[in-house]
């Protein structure tokens, strides 16, 4: 076909498109909405994607280098030229067993100072940044966890990695920058002040700032002399005598006369166990052959994974959500089409041949994609451009800059014409394929679908319903997926024809209304077949993802455990709080608040406390099922490791070989008196049940786990590494006396006296509370939790870790 | 120009079955203006959609400017279409989304001339036609008049040499029409061919040859000074005076 013939048919087509406007408008929205979407999702990528050079600032300020330590001073390293995406290597930690040269473990026993003074080059000038802590720190109303740094926002080499909002730099001891964010969370502001835990001085806050990378944390700049103030008053606090500060986190490095530091320089410090940020670097990275890392066989054989499902996942929505745009644009061609049929039939007497017919319609595929495209790209970039604000507080880090990238908007604006041109390309074989005196005529005979094709569809709906079941099978065949799925959609597009008319014949049954369409659907069967199937796919969507939804709802509400019943307080300590310190917190929390007697928990444990700092083997004590609950699909009894599947959730002799983070640390069976028992289990025990406890019995929630009234517990002695030494597991037998609580947060309770009698140890886990005022409802369903900073809200949502299920609170929603 | 020699059409299958033309001969020569006329169901829009390469004979032969339209190719015929044969038909002629220059020139267009060249063309066809004014309108801006005259300078731009017009003056006034039957009678004498469908004696007066259809069969031919004694008395379908 010739280039005019073409022009010729654009021009009928742009000025059909600008006559039929509502058409139009409604195909252009259906194209341009998408591609709005992922426009606006490009232009934020691209804009929030820093240059090495603007990365560079936000890590080093105006610094010629960031230095850090690898895996260990002393040990060599291997690092990219640009190490921000971590590809560092040690050579002696390689797998896991470090194997450290004679040299290396020399060096390492040096102190840092002269380390750095023999790996960097001479008139250096360092800045050290001092390790950033989270530590509570005072606040208007108590006090909220903040990242405490300390370096010198006034030193030159800093300017850049922090931006003053409002203030002035802090000068001297005693004054602190806050991040806006934490000015906002702490209701603090400038000349107010602020007290980190464990020290006396309150600092004076002088600046509000900004970190570009991270504008919603909570952070503080102190002078470098009063983090280390702030850092010593940590370490006395705990167990054992003050411990150093540990090395700093890095230092900004200036060369004389900021002369660069180059890849050479950077070489030999890997030798010393440093790792670079080189701005010279950065700006002319060597060749990948001057590079030992990329050389080194062992960092290669690390690998590194992409997540082949997220991927799939991926590329099936978005090859998905393509297919229902040309299914649904694709009607508005057809109907366009038939409008205009007079049109079509005037051009083919004129002389038009069907590849000129096509054009036509075609030409309103390509105005409409194109004009649909442009649309979405400009109306992304402008809301982009707009929002920037909000996506930079939305995102934590402020855009490089505004960057709109042609290369991305091209090939956007050509996947959203191609969508336009696609949804065309049926009805404009179809029009082609009009007799021409059909046209002109306006006769037309409504024919059966061929049996052929409602063959083929079925056979495509069920070979790509297997394709796509063969992807999900093999977990990394998203072209499976996404190749399986199409086939089936458009093998439902052929089915539809026969269906439509299936549910034609039930027109006799219908009021005059519904039978009017129904039949003008099964007239059109050719525009009706798209939008069914695109109806018919989007709705199997969205079923597939509610299912998926509740199940995992469900799953989540049979893993749930709470910690403890509903309205209690409970107080957990660190295991490496001292005894004083557990009684100044528990005096702290018994002093804020009426809550009514203390009870108090212990944690048990077997010969070896498995909370040590130095950790050799571990005693742990666990409730033992009986041989007749066994988790199914678990080599003896312990699933720990593998996946986890819906019936090994469901079922509870799954549940204690499942990890079980979450309620009381995971622990099921702990020690306490009967004084914290309501809080523990919830109000309305039987008070023989405190007196059964006093007297030695075990409490046990789960009548299952008790045989001819008693309870086994497993004694194990685990290494350091987590494996069991099985000659050193064995079990001891108590009374036991069931208390039906089933969604308790621990499967047995023991006096600490009988814990000690078994041969078991104890040592204090949490002090627990039950206000008076609080329901004494058995904690059967749900709690608030004790600090999850959410109580006050409706309906908050809270998970205590990621594992831990997400459970509405009951007793906040009234 | 064009020939027609023993042309049937069948049109449907066994007890639908309608013969819409039964071997039908004619001969159109260059500069010839026929007027076909006949009862309503008589054929003859059938004739002229043969003739036009538009639908194509049971049996029979169709010799556009001597090619046989039956032995070509779907696309041969469409180029036929294009660049032999002009259609006029009763109204909706034209392309709404196209300027009067515009759907003059599409054939042109479609036949892969430059925009600029088929655009003169238009230009001149149109001046031929006397409507040069039109150029530049929209159809819905023009009478019913106007437009079926930018339909025959449509059926007649480039080398086109045959009009094939079905009661083009069937939707105008009679002052109208008889313009625009003055166009084709100006055309046919600039040396075009004309083959027109009317219902009205007054209107078959300005053809050289009047033929006649009954049933589907070519039931008399007279020539124009016959013609127009034989009509002094006929009725509004042109059957009265048979
Ligand atoms: N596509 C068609 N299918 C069936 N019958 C047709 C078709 N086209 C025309 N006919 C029939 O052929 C006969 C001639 O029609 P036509 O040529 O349109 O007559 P006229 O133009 O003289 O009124 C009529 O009986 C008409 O019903
Ligand atoms: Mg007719």
């Amino acid at each position: 076909m010739k280039l005019t013939a073409w022009r010729a048919a654009l021009r009928i087509a742009r000025r059909d498109a600008l006559r039929a406007k509502g058409r139009s408008a409604l195909v252009i929205a259906m194209i341009a909405i998408p591609v709005l979407g992922v426009a606006a999702a490009d232009v934020t990528y691209r804009s929030s994607e820093l240059t090495v050079q603007e990365r560079a600032t936000r890590t080093m300020g105006t610094a010629d280098a960031f230095v850090q330590i690898g895996s260990q001073a002393g040990w060599r390293v291997e690092q990219a030229p640009n190490p921000f995406g971590g590809a560092t290597y040690t050579p002696a930690d390689g797998g896991n067993s470090p194997s450290p040269t004679a040299l290396e473990k020399s060096r390492a026993a040096e102190p840092l100072a002269r380390l750095l003074q023999q790996a960097l080059p001479a008139g250096a000038r360092l800045l050290p940044l001092e390790q950033a802590r989270l530590l509570p720190t005072s606040t208007a109303n108590g006090v909220l966890p903040a990242l405490i740094q300390g370096f010198d926002l006034a030193d030159p080499l800093t300017h850049g990695m922090v931006d003053l909002d409002q203030g002035r730099w802090p000068t001297g001891p005693g004054q602190v920058a806050a991040s806006t964010a934490f000015l906002k969370d702490s209701g603090l502001r400038i000349g107010r002040t602020t007290t980190p835990a464990g020290t006396s001085t309150p600092l004076t806050i002088t600046a509000a700032v900004e970190f570009p990378g991270d504008l919603n944390d909570d952070q503080l700049v102190l002078w470098p002399t009063d983090l280390a103030t702030v850092l010593a008053a940590q370490n006395t606090g705990t167990t054992g005598p003050a411990q150093p500060a540990g090395p700093p986190m890095g230092w900004l490095l200036a060369m004389p006369g900021h002369s660069g530091f180059s890849w050479d320089d950077v070489l030999k410090a890997n030798q010393w166990g440093f790792v670079i940020t080189s701005r010279a670097v950065l700006q002319d990275p060597p060749p990948d052959s001057a590079v030992p890392l990329d050389q080194d066989p062992g960092y290669h054989n690390l690998g590194r994974s992409s997540d082949p499902v997220a991927t799939a996942v991926l590329a099936t929505v978005v090859g998905m959500a393509l297919l229902e745009i040309v299914l649904l644009a694709g009607p508005a061609f057809a109907v366009g089409a038939r409008r205009s049929r007079r049109q079509l039939g005037l051009i083919a007497a004129g002389g038009g041949d069907r590849a000129h017919i096509r054009a036509v319609v075609l030409g309103s595929g390509v105005v409409l994609g194109l004009t649909g495209a442009v649309t979405g790209i400009v109306v992304g970039a402008i809301a982009v451009a707009l929002g920037r604000g909000e996506l930079e507080s939305l995102s934590g880090a402020r855009f490089g800059g505004y960057s709109l990238r042609p290369v991305d908007l091209l090939g956007i604006m050509l996947v959203g014409l191609v969508t336009g041109l696609l949804a065309a390309v049926v009805p404009a074989v179809q029009a082609s394929r009009q007799d021409v005196m059909t046209s002109l005529t306006g006769r037309g005979i409504v024919k059966a679908p061929p049996a052929w094709l409602t063959v083929l569809g079925a056979l495509a709906v069920a070979g790509g319903t297997a394709v796509a079941l063969l992807g999900v099978g093999t977990g990394r065949g998203s072209m499976f997926i996404l190749g399986g799925s199409i086939l089936a959609e458009l093998g439902a597009v052929a089915c539809t024809p026969f269906l439509v008319g299936l549910f034609g014949r039930l027109g006799r049954l219908l009021p005059l209304g519904p039978r009017l369409a129904l039949r003008d659907s099964t007239r059109n069967r050719g525009r009706t077949a798209p939008a069914v199937a695109a109806v018919m796919a989007a709705v199997a969507g969205a079923v597939a993802v509610s299912v998926y939804q509740s199940s995992s709802d469900t799953a989540s509400r049979a893993q749930y455990q709470p910690s403890g019943a509903i309205g209690s307080v409970m107080l957990q300590y660190q295991s490496s709080d001292t005894p004083a310190r557990m009684a100044a917190e528990a005096g702290a929390v018994q002093n804020s608040a009426d809550l009514g007697p203390r009870g108090d928990l212990d944690r048990l444990y077997y010969q070896h406390d498995c909370d040590a700092p130095d950790m050799a083997t571990c005693g742990t004590v666990t409730v033992a099922f009986p041989a007749a609950l066994h988790c199914p699909g678990s080599a003896n009894g312990s699933a720990q490791g593998t996946p986890v599947t819906g019936v090994q959730v469901l079922n509870k002799a799954c549940a204690s070989t499942m990890l079980n983070v979450g309620a009381l640390d995971g622990e099921n069976v702990i020690a306490t008196g009967p004084a914290a028992l309501p809080a523990l289990l919830g109000g309305g025990l039987d008070p023989s049940a405190g007196q059964a406890l006093a007297a030695g019995t075990a409490l046990v929630t789960d009548p299952s786990l008790v045989t001819d009234g008693r309870v086994t517990l497993n004694l194990r002695l685990t290494d350091g590494t987590g494996g069991a030494s099985p000659a050193r597991t064995t079990t001891v037998s108590l009374p036991a006396l069931v208390v039906n609580r089933p969604s308790a947060p621990v499967q047995a309770v023991l006096s600490p006296a009988a814990a000690v009698r078994a041969g078991l140890r104890t040592a204090p886990m949490a002090a627990v509370w039950l206000p008076s005022g609080a329901s004494t409802a058995p904690s059967s369903s749900a709690w608030p939790p004790p600090s999850a900073g959410c109580p006050a809200r409706p309906r908050c949502r809270w998970s205590a870790d990621t594992r831990a299920p997400t459970v509405r609170s009951r007793s906040a929603w009234r | 120009m064009l020939r027609l020699a023993s042309v049937s059409r069948v049109h449907g299958q066994g007890a639908a079955e309608v013969h819409a033309l039964r071997s039908v001969d004619l001969e159109v020569r260059p500069g010839e203006f026929v007027a076909v006329m006949g009862p309503s169901g008589s054929g003859k829009s059938t004739l002229l959609t043969l003739a036009g390469g538009l639908d194509s004979a049971s049996s029979g032969q169709v010799v556009v400017e001597g090619t046989e339209l039956g032995a070509l190719s779907r696309k041969a015929l469409a180029a036929v279409r294009r660049r032999s044969i002009g259609y006029v038909f009763q109204d909706f002629n034209l392309i709404p989304a196209l300027t009067a220059a515009e759907n003059v020139s599409l054939p042109r267009e479609l036949d892969g001339l430059s925009g600029r060249k088929a655009r003169a063309e238009a230009l001149a066809a149109l001046e031929e036609i006397g409507v040069a004014e039109l150029a530049d309108r929209f159809p819905d801006e023009m009478s019913g008049g106007q437009q079926q005259r930018v339909a025959i300078a449509r059926a007649l731009i480039g080398d086109r040499r045959l009009v094939l017009a079905d009661e083009p003056t069937g939707a105008l006034d009679s002052a109208t029409g008889e313009a625009v039957l003055a166009v084709l009678r100006g055309r046919c004498d600039a040396g075009a061919a004309a083959v027109m469908v009317t219902h009205e004696a007054r209107h078959a007066a300005w053809a050289d040859r009047v033929v006649f259809l009954r049933d589907g069969r070519l039931v008399d031919e007279s020539a124009r000074s016959s013609a127009e004694t034989l009509f002094s008395g006929v009725g509004p379908d042109g059957t009265g005076g048979l």
